[in-house]
């Protein structure tokens, strides 16, 4: 009983939200008391005639597939780095929390002056720069949990067998990694495309994504364009969601 | 032939290995013996290139190869885990090695399929290892060792954690592919009864110190092989039986 309960509360705690923000951007004109406004695909159509929705909407998806690309990238070679490097990496590790004991809006104030010092202040560059303080810290805790001494032992059955430090980088370590590689690029995509505080502060306005003309929108009560940007906002994640879910489904150790 | 000479090794001032020596003819097994922290692994991880001795030659037909990288060795370590390669089929896991030699794909096939048979692994050639059982896994970790006919191979407990119907199917299985490959072998075991089966020699490590024996009488006469206190347990057993 208790289960069923818990179960309907969480259903509607993720539909509800998606509901009225896809029934809102299929509305317009709507008045209370009326529980549902007239139909229309308009604000859709809208999109294409310089609403700007799919410009934000492309600039994110171009920031978020650079930061999921050069984070899992530079978070992979520090966390090799770490693992065969000879300090202390728990203590290097701990620092990887940083970003996530500050809010994003308070690390951004932060980093402003330097930003602003060295050029990079309201532009695309520096949107990049200030949400790659917070992907790549990420990208490192992901890995390494990867590195262990199964790894550290496979590399050494591997290099027994005659294989080169190169042929059990790209034939052992980076196949045995690929769940870590997956998941760790989704999650800095995600973490990028979802990213308002640093990117509202470092991007001063200029560098509109989509979670920017979201907040913009519904500041201008412009609430039917904020839900058509709501569920334009929830289409990557839900297909990479889906997708990582197939991709990760064969297991890395035995 | 492998010759190994004062192998000596420490770690900071706690001493592991001090002056091992032992020889091995070609296609021979050597079993070696010793409690845990005698220095066993060291020894095997010293002899396949994966730590550094400090002092000490090994051998191969008069080449030196101590201070050869692993991946130079052809002395290949095998442990009780068989750490395949979890995202290979078996068919991948055994031909690694021949594909890292850059041998051709037909080749490849050809040594893969004979020796999987032989290992009556030629039904499973397309499973990942976590769709294998036990003993599986460990005769595709022979297969990947053997493949590549190595100088050496060094078996550190590799059926430690098999149950006993399938530890003596592979003790015989591992003869009988070692055979038809001449592999010269350093079999590393805590169990006596597998220690004299596998080995034409034998040795035991004691505190670091390698003392060999050439003939299983030899062995047998030690005191402290455990050999004594084995045949005293099971004919006690017997004479309980009888009562």
């Amino acid at each position: 009983m208790v289960g069923r309960v818990v179960t309907y509360l969480a259903l509607a705690f993720v539909s509800l939200p998606l509901l009225a923000a896809i029934l809102l951007s299929l509305t317009r004109s709507w008045f209370f008391p009326t529980i549902l406004g007239p139909w229309t695909s308009q604000h859709y159509t809208d999109l294409w005639s310089g609403s700007g929705l799919v410009s934000s909407m492309l600039l994110s998806l171009g920031i978020a597939s650079l930061i999921s690309v050069t984070s899992t990238l530079i978070g992979g070679l520090i966390s090799v780095a770490l693992h065969y490097g000879k300090s202390s990496t728990s203590r290097l590790l701990a620092l990887g929390y940083f970003p996530y004991a500050i809010a994003p809006v308070v690390l951004g104030s932060m980093l402003q002056y330097y930003f602003l010092r060295i050029g990079l202040f309201g532009s695309m560059g520096g949107v990049l720069l200030a949400q790659s303080f917070i992907t790549i810290p990420f990208a490192v805790l992901i890995f390494s949990s990867f590195w262990s001494d199964h790894t550290t032992r496979l590399s050494a059955q591997a290099r027994t067998l005659g294989a080169s430090k190169k042929a059990i980088l790209y034939g052992v370590i980076i196949p045995s990694a690929r769940q870590w590689i997956i998941l760790c690029s989704v999650q800095c995509f995600l973490i990028s495309w979802l990213e308002f505080g640093l990117t509202r502060v470092i991007g001063a306005g200029e560098v509109r994504t989509l979670t920017v003309s979201i907040m913009a929108l519904a500041s201008q009560a412009s609430i039917y364009e904020a839900a058509v940007a709501c569920c334009l906002m929830l289409v990557p994640p839900v297909l990479l969601f889906l997708a990582q879910h197939k991709w990760i489904s064969t297991p890395a150790h035995p | 032939m492998i010759t190994v000479n004062h192998i000596a090794k420490a770690y900071g001032t706690t001493s592991i290995l001090k002056d091992v020596s032992f020889s091995l003819t070609s296609g021979a097994c050597r079993s070696l013996l010793g409690a845990s922290g005698s220095g066993k692994s060291t020894l095997l991880k010293i002899l396949a290139g994966l730590e550094r001795a400090d002092r000490g030659s090994f051998l191969y037909d008069g080449e030196e190869l101590i201070s050869s990288p692993a991946e130079k060795r052809s002395v290949v370590y095998l442990s009780q885990d068989p750490l395949l390669f979890p995202h290979m089929s078996v068919y991948d896991n055994i031909g690694y090695g021949l594909r890292v030699r850059k041998m051709s794909t037909t080749e490849i096939n050809k040594k893969v399929s004979n020796l999987a048979e032989q290992l009556e692994l030629q039904d499973h050639m397309d499973k990942l290892p976590h769709q294998l059982s036990g003993g599986q896994r460990q005769r595709v970790n022979f297969g990947r060792s053997i493949i590549i006919t190595p100088r050496m191979l060094l078996l550190d407990e590799p059926f430690a954690s098999l149950d006993a119907v399938t530890r003596s199917k592979m003790q015989s299985l591992y003869q009988q592919v070692a055979e038809t490959y001449n592999i010269t072998s350093l079999f590393v075991t805590h169990d006596i009864r597998e220690a004299l089966v596998m080995g034409d020699t034998y040795g035991m490590l004691r505190r670091g110190t390698l003392s060999c024996y050439d003939t299983q009488a030899q062995f047998i006469k030690q005191p402290d092989s455990g050999i004594a206190e084995e045949i005293s347990f099971w004919k006690s057993i017997e004479k309980n039986d009888r009562l």
